[in-house]
Formats: C-alpha cells, structure tokens, sequence
C-alpha cells in the first residue's frame, strides 16, 4: 500500500526561496478555533476564529491567545503552572475544536492559553496535535509533510 | 471575561490522585469540587460528558498522567 503524504510548503518558486522562507518563518498551517460543541449563540461572540497556526514541537500543547479564547468565551476547564525562564506563570486550559482544513482535523481538544501581552501566532500547534501525525520537516525543499497515523498504521484485520 | 479559580478542583485532584491512578489507570478525569465524576480514556468522552452532565457547573478535567506543560518559545516575550 502506498500512502500519499500531504505536502504543505511556502509559496516561494524555487527550492531555495522555500527553503530560506521555513527557516525564517517556520511553518504555518490555516487553524480554526471553533466554540464547544452545542455553545448557545451570544451577541457579540463569533462561533469561530481563523488564523494562522505554527508548528512546534518544543510545545506540549495546542496552546491560544488568551484573547482568543475571551472572544470566543471558551469554557475554562483546567489551570496549569507553567514555569518559563523568567519566573512561573499561570496558564488557563479552555475547551474548543481545533480545526485545521487542510488536513481535514477536527477535534475537541484542551488548549492552552498564556497571557502574555503580544504574541506573533494566535494558535500553536503543539505536541498534543502533531501525535495524531507523523510529520515530515523537509528544510531543503522548504516544506512539511504529514501522514495521520491511522493511515501509517492501519489497524490489523479481525481475526477470523 | 474574567478567569476561573478552580483552585479547589485542582486541590480535589491532587488529593485524589492516588486513587484515580488506581480506579482509572491513564485516563483523563472530570472533577466536580470535592468529587471525581468519571474517567475517560479519550479526552473528548471526558468533555463531552462533562458539559452534557454539568453544563452550568465549574468542572476540571486533566490527565492523571499530566506533566508540568512545556510552553513554545513563540509566546515568551522577549
């Protein structure tokens, strides 16, 4: 069986230009957050964020901008110490969807949100979403590719 | 919108640990103040069993295997 990874790169047209591009820029995926499943309508409250996502292996989880998450008035569910060069910060964990299109994910997960006071990516795409994936970092020709697990592993037949 | 403190479902959690490894194994948990409701092997089941049964209540739900989150350096200011 062969399996077709999906192949996301940078738009520059020559191998070179990509690869310098995923060296500057890392990679970034088009990520949507959706509100819980069953969230009543509000005023005043989107049912979904778009942004752009990068991924990091060096982060654990799917982690937000905590101004995101008070937009889509996401339910709190859990809060972590988070310990940082700088001294422990406090970290509250929503719920929401993380939807990534291109890969055809959708998932109620835990997320992450800091509060810090800028931050370059709305979304992160950390551990707790690449485990789902084996991805491929392909810095010379500048691009990423990802297979979903169950496709690398199918799970063995029933036994007769 | 102002944050939770879920100060004493944490302080639930890490007092019934011990137990909730013995009862649920790895599983993630859903704990109600004083009580656990449930574990759950998949943390969707956990959520979606929380929301469907405490829609209105503050609940936690963690990992009984979780470790201190490991943060990206993307959000760190410099």
């Amino acid at each position: 069986m062969t399996i077709k990874p999906r192949t996301f790169g940078h738009s520059a047209p020559d191998a070179l230009g990509r690869k310098i591009a995923l060296s500057l820029e890392g990679h970034v995926l088009e990520a949507i957050v959706h509100r819980e499943p069953g969230a009543p309508p509000e005023d005043g409250v989107p049912p979904f964020f778009e942004a752009g996502a990068l991924i990091d292996t060096g982060a654990s989880d799917v982690c937000i901008d905590f101004r995101l998450a008070h937009a889509l008035k996401l339910r709190q569910i859990d809060q972590r110490t988070v310990g940082t060069l700088g001294g422990s910060v406090l970290a509250n964990v929503y719920l929401g969807i993380l939807e990534i299109p291109a890969l055809d994910h959708r998932k109620l997960m835990p997320l992450l949100a800091l509060r810090v006071a800028r931050v370059n990516y709305s979304v992160i795409l950390g551990r707790s979403f690449l485990s789902d994936y084996i991805v491929t970092f392909d810095g010379p020709n500048g691009c990423c590719h990802f297979i979903r697990a169950e496709d690398a592993y199918p799970p063995p037949p029933d036994d007769e | 919108m102002a944050d939770l403190n879920l100060a004493k479902e944490v302080a639930t959690f890490n007092k019934l640990l011990p137990a909730l490894r013995e009862t649920y194994g790895a599983s993630w948990v859903v704990i109600v103040g004083d009580d656990c409701r449930g574990g759950f092997p998949a943390f969707e089941n956990a959520a979606e069993f929380a929301v469907k049964n405490f829609p209105d209540v503050e609940f936690l739900i963690r990992h009984t295997d979780a470790a201190e989150p490991q943060i990206p350096f993307a959000l760190v200011e410099a």
